[in-house]
């Protein structure tokens, strides 16, 4: 009961603060209200007894991540006006496709019935706690995967250094 | 262009750790010891003898005012701080024992530097520098001090000679000038001793009761007529002699300067 | 709704309500602790005026501050420059939610732990509020539509990032050792005595004098989490957001009356935030080195927590009133080239020792 109240109305914050995030102008706007919707999805975490996903979410992206973009965005300056060229021309309508095919796969998944859309609360929980199951299916399972992913943030990394400083090498 | 500084000394983890702790000890250690400050308003260090504080105007041992408004002091100004309007004495209203007396006499604390030329400069020792500091106010008009405020209650009793300087001796009035600027002004409003023949110069009875000082001050110079403190000071020197009233002499529009026509020989 | 529910619902928020009024009370006393111990290093007395040894000053000073005017400069975004201070003190309290400070109480027939919530995950609660607190200092920066806050808030944003990651890495060794990410379960794991060292031989009956805190096993990772605590907290002498001679007064430049006020609050409530981890994590939280007296029952585990977290609060001061600041680039080269090496090699080290003990 309570649930599907909080639940009802973070959704709703989300995805209000979704559309605000696309239709605001000012670059720091937006990106806060990318933060507000990382903060609604940490507490739909929250209420599906998922604590460390809900902790990793607020870390990782509100807490790391939009920083950054944050920080990027204060560093390079900020116009209250955002460019109206287009440097991209064909994004466009590729993003519109997209965007509509997603919305199409939306509809599908809560119309069907394979997903059972709905809270399982605590009860749903890993015994063992969530760390616990996180870390054993992510060091077992999903090795691969998830060693793949820090190679590929490592080449980055590593990519973003000889970009960035080529004069010096 | 290369840095042309010197490079930097790397002090090493090591160095640098105990350098920290060293300065933790210094601190730590500072703790514990009695602080070096004191508590301003109720406890007061005592200016050393030939301390330049708020001025006096000294007076005779027969109550006659000393100052005898020659203006030297005025023209010695190098911050232009003093304003001296001198008047004759007559013998229904006589003030000092020569000729002539100082009529307004004011010095505006906010230009005053302490430098003591006016009192180097002072023919009749008339002006002298108290021990009080504290000179700090939330008005400006309160910091330029009138006649009444400025002129000694009694007689100081002896001035700080060479040999008690040396010697650090009681300096007679000069302990209760030490006391401060609150102290000073409250007794300006109880005159100690009848006033002077006359009773013109020293502020008159309606002034007892009234808080002297800030309160005191437009209302004596109003009352004495004088001309608005803050014109005379501030205001162009051509305004100054068009602004005197009648009952007093306009002053020189060069008065406060030192011109060679200003400064007479004793 | 059943009664239980009700009464959990009325604990839990008493207990807020409570944690918000220490913490409130307790910031006040804590400026107050902090200007008076500054100024008798420096020689001074220090505030003195109201109350018994000047204790309301801080009260004098939060009223001074709730009653002036707040201004907002003409070219600050002025939604965001009102938003940065509440998101600053809000991560600030609620990095508490998690944070316990004692043993548990009988009320009522109701058992009562010392703490909002124990969270399984309570570490990473703790710190992923310290990393919203980013948002504050960096929004307050950008809105201000000023020079220096934007500085200020740059500075602050890279320096906060940066000793994060230090700080997150320094914590891991412990949670190892305790297997949990829970408080509790940390504190707990900390309880009794090292008892016989083997290596040490003839004198290894020592170890049943020392009580079982995680400092005598990852001392160089409680030195790295106390350097990136103060980091972390833009103190002195890592204050570099601030920097009042060189920012005036970095990101909250612009900042005057309640919304100053707020990131005061919280810079506070951050040192006492960075102290209780310190003393949960390493400290042995509760657990004192006496054993407990049975008559204070729930008193006395309370009471060495808060002695241990003044402790500490009183080390934060005493490194404020004694080092200077460190130059920028310089505290970038110690977050990365100093402390993240040496984080992760003292993880090395202890994951690679637990492995040899197992």
């Amino acid at each position: 009961m309570i649930q599907i109240a909080v639940f009802a109305v973070i959704a709703a914050v989300a995805v209000i603060a979704g559309v605000f995030l696309v239709l605001t102008r000012n670059a720091v706007h937006s990106a806060l209200f990318l933060v507000g919707v990382q903060l609604c999805l940490a507490v739909l975490f929250l209420l599906q007894g998922a604590f460390l996903v809900s902790v990793l979410q607020i870390m990782v992206y509100a807490g790391a991540i939009m920083v950054l973009f944050v920080f990027v965005v204060m560093l390079l300056g900020v116009d209250k006006k955002e460019a109206l060229i287009e440097p991209l021309r064909w994004q466009r309508p590729i993003a519109a496709g997209l965007g509509l095919l997603l919305a199409a796969e939306a509809i599908y998944l809560a119309l069907s019935q394979h997903i059972h859309v709905g809270s399982g609360g605590l009860q749903a929980g890993p015994h063992e706690g969530n760390v616990q199951a996180v870390a054993r299916v992510l060091f077992t399972n999903w090795a691969l995967p998830f060693e793949a992913t820090s190679v590929l943030l490592v080449v980055a990394v590593v990519g973003v250094m000889v970009v960035a400083r080529r004069k010096m090498v | 262009m290369p840095d042309e500084r010197p490079p930097e000394k790397d002090l090493g983890p090591l160095r640098a750790t105990v350098n920290v702790a060293k300065g933790l000890w210094v601190t730590l250690r500072h703790l514990w010891r009695r602080p070096i400050t004191i508590q301003y308003p109720e406890q007061r260090r005592e200016p050393f003898p030939r301390f330049k504080g708020r001025h006096v105007l000294d007076r005779h041992e027969d109550g006659l005012e000393k100052c005898i408004g020659c203006e030297l002091c005025a023209g010695a100004c190098p911050a232009d701080a003093i304003l001296v309007i001198g008047a004759e004495n007559t013998p229904e209203a006589r003030y000092s024992p020569g000729e002539r007396y100082a009529k307004v006499y004011e010095i505006n604390y906010l230009r005053c530097i302490f430098c003591g030329l006016c009192v180097e400069a002072c023919p009749t020792e008339a002006l002298v520098m108290s021990h009080a500091y504290d000179l700090a106010s939330d008005s400006r008009d309160s910091l330029i001090f009138t006649k009444d405020m400025l002129i000694a209650d009694a007689p100081l009793q002896r001035r700080p000679s060479k040999e008690d300087l040396a010697a650090g001796e009681d300096v007679g009035d000069f302990r209760i000038l030490k006391e401060g600027l609150a102290r000073a002004r409250a007794e300006l409003g109880k005159p100690q001793r009848p006033a002077p023949p006359g009773a013109g110069g020293r502020p008159p009875a309606p002034e007892e009761g009234r808080p002297a000082g800030t309160a005191s001050l437009g209302q004596s110079a109003s009352a004495e007529g004088s001309p608005k403190r803050t014109e005379v000071l501030e205001g162009a020197p051509p305004a100054r002699g068009t602004q005197a009233p009648g009952d007093v002499p306009p002053p020189d529009p060069s008065a406060p300067r030192p011109t060679d026509e200003n400064i007479s020989p004793r | 709704m059943s009664m239980t529910f009700l009464a959990d619902l009325v604990v839990i928020l008493a207990k807020i309500l409570i944690v918000f009024l220490v913490l409130s009370v307790l910031v006040i006393f804590i400026v107050w602790f902090e200007r008076k111990v500054v100024a008798h290093m420096q020689s001074r007395l220090g505030p003195n005026r109201w109350g018994p040894f000047g204790l309301l000053t801080s009260v004098a000073d939060g009223m001074k501050l709730m009653f002036k005017e707040p201004i907002t400069p003409i070219t600050a975004d002025h939604v965001t420059f009102a938003l940065a201070p509440g998101i600053s003190m809000l991560a600030a309290f609620l990095a508490f939610a998690s944070i316990p400070f004692g043993t548990s109480v009988l009320i009522f027939g109701h058992r009562a732990t010392f703490e909002i919530a124990d969270l399984n995950v309570g570490l990473l609660w703790v710190l992923a509020m310290g990393s919203l607190a980013v948002y504050g200092v960096v929004l307050a920066g950008w809105s201000s539509g000023s020079k220096y806050p934007l500085l200020g808030g740059i500075r602050s944003s890279a320096q906060m990032i940066s000793y994060e990651i230090a700080l997150s890495l320094s914590l891991i060794p412990v949670v190892m050792s305790a297997g949990s990410l829970s408080l509790r379960t940390i504190v707990h794991a900390q309880s009794g005595v090292i008892g016989s060292i083997g290596w040490l031989g003839p004198v290894g009956g020592v170890g049943k004098f020392i009580p079982h805190w995680y400092i005598f096993y990852h001392l160089p990772a409680f030195l790295i989490f106390l350097l990136a605590g103060v980091a972390e907290t833009n103190r002195p002498p890592f204050d570099l957001a601030e920097a009042d001679t060189e920012l005036v007064g970095g990101y909250h430049t612009e900042y005057s009356g309640i919304k100053f006020a707020m990131f005061f609050l919280a810079e506070y409530l951050h040192v006492v935030t960075i102290s209780a981890l310190a003393v949960l994590l390493f400290l042995g939280g509760w657990n004192g080195v006496t054993p407990n007296l049975p008559v204070l029952g729930w008193i006395w585990p309370l009471l060495w927590f808060v002695a241990k977290v003044f402790f500490f609060v009183f080390l934060f001061v005493w490194l404020r009133a004694t080092l200077p600041r460190l130059r920028y680039d310089k505290l970038m080269a110690v977050g990365w080239r100093v402390l993240i090496p040496a984080a992760l090699t003292w993880l090395v080290v202890s994951g690679l020792a637990m492995a040899g003990s197992v």
